[in-house]
């Protein structure tokens, strides 16, 4: 081969590389674009535009070649929070669909929290679980067991719901020590109590977390409530009381986005005490 | 009669003046609910509370469902820009009955303490705000979010 032909050689492969290079960059950079625009869409209906905000996200979404199950959570949060539950649920549906391990975690929680769907968060939820045995999973940072406790609780089954809060008291206990626990645990599993007449025991599990914090309002609004019906009525003033004089001064469990199931308002705090305290 | 005329005409000035009132958002961007947060007079409590006493069950048919009210709340806290989508209790788009989404759209126009959302700033700002409503069966059975 001549030295001529060698350089032509090079200079085509040299060519060429570059034109495969750019080919190559504008596929990815116009995949790229194309999963900001996501990003651009979901921050317009953050602002509450949401028709706009989503036909930028669907047609993002119509160019992606291959969207996985990051782009559809991406198109399901922010529709989630703004009650766009028709949009919301397919693009979390498909998601769950590409990678139920990864996904299932989120979906089970969101079904939970934001739509109160609690047959289909436990159904999700119960899936996820079973990928691990031996482990207990924490969901977006909660414990697993403590979620399906409160899907069993606002479905009133409180036997199912009770076992499954033990179970996470159990775990984190056992892991770490019980003043680890959630207040929020033993505050749901003594409200299963009362919902099932076991006052005495639902007063017990609501003494414990005030032992470990003294300024859970919510231990002493319930530990009132079941201390009225036991006919308690002395106790159960000085208890709504505090957690009236702890809810006044901003001590009160709440989340910025949903109701939490145990939450509780100075108003019905003060409703309860002009109830039962006022003669 | 001339009294007469000018207190009629003055009656249907101030009645089509009440009418015609606009609601406008004030300058700047509209936040969504939870930040920063947008209150109410009692929170959520009075919410449920308003809804829960003065809705009235309708027996009638595509009486299940979720009815998805969405409006905006200006920095002066006065609501408007309502807007209405009904869906299945499994998030598909369906027709709910009009006595229904009238009576839930109605109850939520009543709703007049919001307290507006402040900014980092100190200054009260637009938000936008929706309330989910979950019926079965005629039955007014949830509130979402809070």
């Amino acid at each position: 081969m001549t030295k001529k032909s060698k350089w032509k050689k090079r200079l085509f492969i040299t060519i060429a590389s570059f034109l495969g290079l750019i080919v190559i960059l504008a596929i990815v950079f116009n995949q790229l674009v194309y999963t900001l625009l996501i990003g651009v869409g979901s921050m317009d209906v953050y602002i509450g535009n949401n028709e706009r905000g989503n036909k930028i996200m669907s047609c993002a979404l119509s160019k992606i070649k291959k969207p996985n199950e990051n782009t559809y959570h991406a198109i399901s949060v922010q529709n989630t929070k703004n009650g766009n539950y028709n949009i919301a649920i397919p693009a979390l549906e498909k998601a769950y669909r590409i990678n139920p391990e990864e996904v299932g975690a989120y979906y089970g929680w969101v079904l939970l929290y934001y739509y109160h769907d609690y047959e289909k968060a436990l159904s999700i939820l119960n899936a996820y679980d079973d990928t691990t045995p031996n482990f207990s999973d924490w969901p977006v940072g909660e414990c697993i067991h403590y979620l399906k406790g409160l899907a069993f609780m606002q479905l009133n089954n409180y036997e199912d719901a009770i076992k499954e809060f033990d179970i996470s008291i159990e775990n984190t206990s056992s892991e770490h020590r019980e003043d680890w626990v959630d207040e929020a645990v033993f505050v749901n599993k003594a409200r299963c109590l009362y919902n099932l007449n076991k006052f005495e025991v639902a007063i017990i599990a609501l003494e414990r977390v005030i032992g470990y914090s003294d300024k859970c309002t919510e231990a002493y609004y319930f530990m009132a409530i079941s201390q009225v019906e036991l006919d308690q009525k002395e106790k159960a003033c000085q208890n709504f009381n505090k957690a009236y004089e702890l809810i006044k001064k901003g001590y009160k469990s709440s989340d910025a986005y949903v109701e939490l199931f145990h939450e509780i308002y100075e108003k019905q705090v003060e409703e309860a005490i002009l109830k039962n305290c006022k003669n | 009669m001339r009294t007469i005329i000018n207190f009629i005409i003055c009656i249907c000035l101030f009645s089509c003046n009440e009418n015609t009132e606009k609601f406008e958002l004030c300058s700047g961007k509209t936040h969504p609910y939870y930040y920063p947060t947008l209150e109410y007079k009692g929170g959520f409590y009075e919410i449920k509370k308003h809804y829960y006493s003065n809705y009235k069950a309708i027996e009638l048919p595509n009486n299940t469902g979720i009815v998805k009210i969405s409006f905006n709340i200006n920095c002066n806290g006065k609501p408007g820009n309502y807007f209405l989508e009904t869906y299945s209790l499994d998030y598909k788009n369906i027709v709910i009955t009009k006595k229904i989404t009238e009576q839930l759209l109605s109850l939520t126009k009543s709703l007049n303490d919001w307290i507006p959302a402040y900014d980092e700033d100190g200054n009260s700002v637009n938000s936008h705000k929706f309330f989910a409503f979950k019926i079965v069966n005629g039955i007014l059975t949830d509130i979402l979010p809070k």
